[in-house]
Parts: structure tokens; C-alpha cells; sequence
């Protein structure tokens, strides 16, 4: 099933939890909706579901608009943030609920599941409650009871976030193939970039009701469309450093305090047709700084050195700019030792300070 | 030495504060399981006699009655009376803690503020309410009137069971193809069975021990266990023993009651998701 949110607004009184809101799905696709607390993941989640009515805008499964359609009728299997299961069923009356309701008979019941059961690997557990259940297989019963509905549309809202950190990586690849094996049309809302990047086919970034950027999980990290998706997508996270825009001899120079980037000619002419103010930000991401002791590009000093097993992090100062920098733990630099640092320009991203949108992208 | 010390007076001043309840207890029970009494409080001889109206009828006047028909005739006003109250609160606390509608706030503040009215101030009202209803001098009728003065309170109770269950339950059932009443009543009931329990035993608890509204708007006509206790005090030959005897089986009732439900009451409502344990 395609899913097409049209300009969809949810108010609550002065509130704009959702605001304006566009994203097409394609069917069988997985898309996660990323962003901090509060932004209104879950409020776009429930308004897709028919538990809240939008404020404005409209909802379309393939070609019909939705808005009107009964939340128990849009074919929609949903996981809530606290997996709401009925606390007084055992496992296998919370799973069957939903055919109870529609009246299939128990031997269809029995089958279906158990066939949903096996699937999340919780045939073991049908007879116990809810509260004799660790999170994981709460977690898992919820999906259950989502997808024993033969769903044509998968709500899930932040199922990983109450898992510890091995359940939850394992619980993430299971989950992808589980979908892919399925083929449902998927909306993941999680708040952790990581969960996101790995699991979804395309990922749209939410920051106060306001979509920043749709796109695939690369495109996220590369080419971020503004300020916000480059600051929160990535971790360690990139640098950002405030800088102007100088032009000497027909060459653009980035300035800021202690530094002077060159700009390649490729760079600086976007730039310039881009840009409305001076004031802009330069970032650069950890891997795309080096460090050498050769004494080529700015000089530094060394602040601290993290290391993170594959590599370091290491924070770099010069001036009163603090950099982070990923390095290769062959590099034996200590604190307070003096290094070199270079910019891989092919990668520097520049957005405008005043309005936060990418310089580089058309 | 000095926390020694400390310890004691707390005893021996809450043990002077319950001497007065002490002798009470101990005073009603000699009564009740003597033959007679010196003093007030010395039995002369343990027996049951005083609790022969158990198997004969009491001389009431020229008239002899059954303890058991005035028995069942209580259970009748307290239970009508404890399903009234358990009934409408639990429909409005639902509505209370779900719906979103106007004057919801005024409508919660008001039954507050007709909680703090005491009952007696509405007697009279009350009493020609139910006479021109035509259910003056009748169970059912009086069993709702003295229903009525707990629902406002009743309703706060139900407010907050109701409020204990989280919004995605509610959510979760009605994407399971719930209707409202299927959510109301196959999974809010069964999640606040207990809370339901409590206001059963309370609606059933006052009106088993009222007297002021069962004396003026049903005596005479239909005796109850609280005015036939009156009754036997204004006697001209009061007989104490018989009077803290039938006391004591007035007070049975309700003990049971709570004994058997007890495992339900303290049984809180659970949460439907994670860190319960
Ligand atoms: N029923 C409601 N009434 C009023 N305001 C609400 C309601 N539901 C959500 N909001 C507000 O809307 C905004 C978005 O909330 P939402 O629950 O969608 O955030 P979220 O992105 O899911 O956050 P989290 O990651 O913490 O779950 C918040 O500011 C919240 O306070
Ligand atoms: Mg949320």
C-alpha cells in the first residue's frame, strides 16, 4: 500500500505538533520518522493510524483519501511506544484480540496464532501475562498482536527503545528482515539516528512539526539539506564553526576565528549564487578531517584523545575552535602535543547562518 | 539510654490513648457473650442467650418479629444501594477520564462541592421527592436516595481508576477493532475489577450502617437492622445484652464481606506495558 500525507497539519490548541507535513511512501517501503523528543512523531504516527483527526491536510492509501476511514478499517497494524498490551489477557488473548473481535473462529485463531508466534520466535510464552514478560518479549507480543491483523501498513513507535543495547541491535536486524520478508509498507518512528540509518530504506527528519529532509540514509549523511540534519544526524557529530565569506584576487576565502579556507572554484561559485548574508557556517565531518606531525595546513594542539576501539576520537583545538577528529590508533599523539590538520574540501559543507539551508545543494 | 526512654513514652502514650477504645471493645463483647454483668463490665457467666433472637422471634410490643426477614431486608437496601453507586460511576468516571466535552471541570467541581453537603440537609427535599414518586416507605426507592449521596465522591474514585490505564491501551483496542462500549467494557472493567470492588463495598457499607435516612423515610413500614436497634433502645426495660449481641451480628456482615474481597482490593490496578514486573 502507497502511504501520501498531503500537507498534513495536527494542532493541539496553540501547539503545532505536525505542521504542514508532506511525504509520499511507496508500497513496501521502509521509512523511519527521525527526530528529537516532542517533535511530533507520534502524533504523525496516530493521525496516520485514524486516532487523531488532522487539523488540516489529507491522508491517501494508494489513490483514496483516508481521513474519514475508521481507525479498525484502514488495514493498519500499529506497535506504541509502551506496547499497550491488555495487562488482564494472557499472551495469546492479546495476540488474537483483533480476530476475537471479528468473530473467526478459535481453531483459525489457534493457527494464526501461532503462525504470527513462531514468526518473533514467542510460541513458547502464548499462555503467560503480560506482566511475567521481560520488554523484549512484551515487545515482541505487541508485534504480534499488530501483525496477526494481515496488515497492509506497519505502525511502529519507538518498539526498540526500552530494549538493552544487544536485545536492540538484535532486534533491529530481525525486524528489517521480518519486514522485507513481508513486504509491508513500514513508518518507524525511533529518535535514535542509528536505528534509523540502518534500518530504513529512506529516513524523514522531523524537527518541531516540520519535516526537514526526506531521503535515503547516504543522502542523510552526505549532502544534509540544512543546519538541523547535519547537526543531528551523525555521531561523534560534525563540526560546525561559524564563519564569513571573504573574496581576495577573484579567490574566496571562509574566515573565522584563527582559520582561512580556500575554497575550491567549483564550491565558491555555488556559494556565491547561493547565499544571502555573509554569515555562514562551515561544517566538516570527524573522518574528513586528517592530522599529521608534518607540518602541512593549520597548526594545532591536541586536547584530548578518546579512543573508540576501530579508531580515536580526538579533540583538537586551534585558536579557540575545538575540533573533533577521528583518527587511526597508529597515530600516536597524546594531549598537548602539536599536530597539523588538513580539510578533505571535497567534503566541507556550508549552509547559510540566518536561514540554515545547504549552500552546496541546487 | 535517652532513645530508650523515648521509645517508651510513645508507647505508653499511644497505649493511654487506646485504653478508652479498649475498655469499649472489651465492654461490648462481656456483654454480648454474658449472661449478666457487674459493673458494666464484669460478665458473671459466658453464654449465648443474649443471641436467642437468632432462633426466636423478638417480642417487639404485642408483636413478635423475625431478626431474619429485617436481615434480608438490609441486604436488599445495602446491595441496591452499592449497585446504583458502583453502576453510575463507573459509566461516569469512563466518561470523566476519556471524553473531552464542556463543562467537564464545573461538572467534576460540583461533585465535590455536593460531597461536602452533608445528607441530612437534603432529608426533606428527599422526602417529598419520594413520595410523590410513590416510592416512599420502599427499599428500592430509599436504596436509591441513599445511593445518591455517595455517587458524587463515588464518581472521583472511578475518575481515577479509569485515569490508570494508559491512553495506548484504549488506542491499542480501538485499532484491534474495538467500539467505545466494547473498549469500556472488555478492557477498562477487567483492568479496574478492583477499584469496581471498592465502590461496590462502598456504596453497600453506607447504606448498610445508615440510620438517619432508613429511620425517616422507611421506618415503621419496613424495618432495618439499624432501626430495629433504636427501636430496642427505647424500650422501657433496655436489655444491654441483647443489644450488643445483635450489635455484633449487625457488624458481621461487612467483616465478611471484606475478608472475601479483600484479595481483590488490594490487588491495584496494573499497567498494560513495559516496567511492570
Ligand atoms: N493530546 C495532546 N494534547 C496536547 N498536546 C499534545 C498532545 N499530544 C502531543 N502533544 C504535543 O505535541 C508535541 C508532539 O508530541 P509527540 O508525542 O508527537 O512527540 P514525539 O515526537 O512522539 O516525542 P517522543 O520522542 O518524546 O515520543 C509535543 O509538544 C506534545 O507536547
Ligand atoms: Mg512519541
Amino acid at each position: 500500500m502507497k502511504v501520501i500525507l498531503k500537507d498534513l497539519s495536527k494542532h493541539f490548541g496553540n501547539v503545532k505538533a505536525v505542521n504542514n507535513l508532506n511525504l509520499e511512501i511507496n508500497d513496501g517501503e521502509f521509512i523511519a520518522l527521525l527526530g528529537p523528543s516532542g517533535c511530533g512523531k507520534t502524533t504523525t504516527l496516530l493521525t496516520v493510524a485514524g486516532l487523531y483527526k488532522p487539523t488540516r491536510g489529507y491522508i491517501y492509501f494508494n489513490d483514496r483519501i483516508v481521513n474519514e476511514v475508521s481507525p479498525k478499517d484502514r488495514k493498519i497494524g500499529m506497535v506504541f511506544q509502551s506496547y499497550a498490551l491488555y495487562p488482564h489477557m494472557t499472551v495469546f488473548d492479546n495476540i488474537t484480540f483483533p480476530l476475537k473481535l471479528k468473530k473467526t473462529p478459535r481453531e483459525d485463531r489457534k493457527r494464526k496464532a501461532l503462525d504470527v508466534a513462531r514468526l518473533v520466535h514467542i510460541e513458547g510464552l502464548l499462555n503467560r501475562k503480560p506482566a511475567q514478560l521481560s520488554g523484549g518479549q512484551q515487545q515482541r507480543v505487541a508485534l504480534c498482536r499488530a501483525l496477526i491483523k494481515e496488515p497492509e501498513i506497519l505502525l511502529l513507535d519507538e518498539p526498540l527503545s526500552n530494549l538493552d543495547a544487544k536485545l536492540r541491535a538484535a532486534m533491529r536486524s530481525e525486524l528489517k528482515r521480518l519486514q522485507k520478508d513481508l513486504s509491508i509498507t513500514t513508518i518507524f518512528v525511533t529518535h535514535d539516528q542509528v536505528e534509523a540509518m540502518t534500518m530504513a530504506d529512506r529516513v524523514a527528519v522531523m524537527n518541531e512539526g516540520v519535516l526537514q529532509q526526506f531521503s535515503n540514509p547516504d543522502e542523510l549523511y552526505n549532502y544534509p539539506k540544512s543546519l538541523f540534519v547535519a547537526g543531528f544526524i551523525g555521531s561523534p557529530s560534525i563540526n560546525l564553526i561559524d564563519v564569513s565569506l571573504a573574496r581576495s584576487n577573484g579567490k574566496f576565502f571562509l574566515k573565522g576565528k584563527g582559520v582561512q579556507i580556500e575554497l575550491p572554484r567549483e564550491i565558491s561559485s555555488r556559494v556565491e549564487s547561493n547565499s544571502l548574508s555573509p554569515q555562514l557556517v562551515f561544517g566538516i565531518r570527524p573522518e574528513h578531517i586528517t592530522v599529521n606531525q608534518k607540518k602541512e595546513g593549520i597548526k594545532a594542539e591536541v586536547y584530548v584523545v578518546e579512543p573508540l576501539g576501530r579508531e580515536n576520537l580526538v579533540t583538537i583545538k586551534t585558536s579557540d575552535i575545538s575540533l573533533k577528529v577521528l583518527t587511526s590508533p597508529t597515530l600516536k599523539i597524546g594531549p598537548e602535543e602539536k599536530v597539523w590538520i588538513d580539510f578533505n574540501l571535497d567534503k566541507i559543507m556550508l549552509f547559510d547562518k540566518e536561514t540554515g539551508r545547504s549552500l552546496l545543494l541546487r | 539510654m535517652k532513645k530508650v526512654l523515648g521509645k517508651w513514652t510513645i508507647y505508653i502514650s499511644l497505649s493511654l490513648i487506646a485504653i478508652p477504645f479498649l475498655v469499649m471493645y472489651i465492654a461490648f463483647f462481656m456483654q454480648a457473650f454474658s449472661k449478666g454483668i457487674t459493673l458494666g463490665v464484669i460478665p458473671q457467666k459466658f453464654g449465648f442467650s443474649n443471641f436467642s433472637f437468632l432462633w426466636n422471634p423478638i417480642p417487639w410490643g404485642l408483636e413478635r418479629t423475625s431478626i431474619w426477614g429485617i436481615f434480608l431486608n438490609t441486604v436488599l437496601f445495602a446491595s441496591i444501594s452499592g449497585f446504583v453507586v458502583t453502576i453510575v460511576c463507573t459509566l461516569a468516571g469512563y466518561a470523566l477520564s476519556r471524553l473531552e466535552f464542556r463543562g467537564k471541570v464545573f461538572f467534576l467541581s460540583l461533585q465535590l462541592m455536593l460531597h461536602a453537603i452533608t445528607g441530612q440537609i437534603l432529608l426533606i427535599a428527599i422526602f417529598f421527592l419520594l413520595f410523590y414518586t410513590k416510592l416512599l416507605y420502599k427499599i428500592p426507592g430509599v436504596a436509591l436516595a441513599r445511593a445518591s449521596l455517595e455517587i458524587p465522591l463515588g464518581i472521583w474514585m472511578a475518575k481515577g481508576f479509569f485515569d490508570t490505564v494508559p491512553w495506548d491501551v484504549e488506542r491499542a483496542a480501538i485499532m484491534d477493532g474495538c467500539t467505545r462500549f466494547q473498549v469500556w467494557y472488555m478492557i477498562f472493567l477487567p483492568i479496574i475489577k478492583p477499584g469496581i470492588g471498592a465502590l461496590f463495598i462502598w456504596g453497600f457499607l453506607f447504606a448498610w450502617h445508615d440510620f438517619i435516612y432508613v429511620y425517616t423515610l422507611l421506618s415503621g413500614t419496613v424495618p432495618l437492622l439499624s432501626t430495629m436497634l433504636q427501636g430496642l433502645l427505647a424500650t422501657e426495660v433496655v436489655d444491654y445484652g441483647v443489644i450488643a449481641a445483635l450489635s455484633f451480628f449487625y457488624m458481621l456482615p461487612p467483616l465478611i464481606l471484606f475478608v472475601f474481597l479483600q484479595k481483590v482490593l488490594m490487588k491495584a490496578p496494573i499497567m498494560g506495558g513495559k516496567g511492570i514486573a
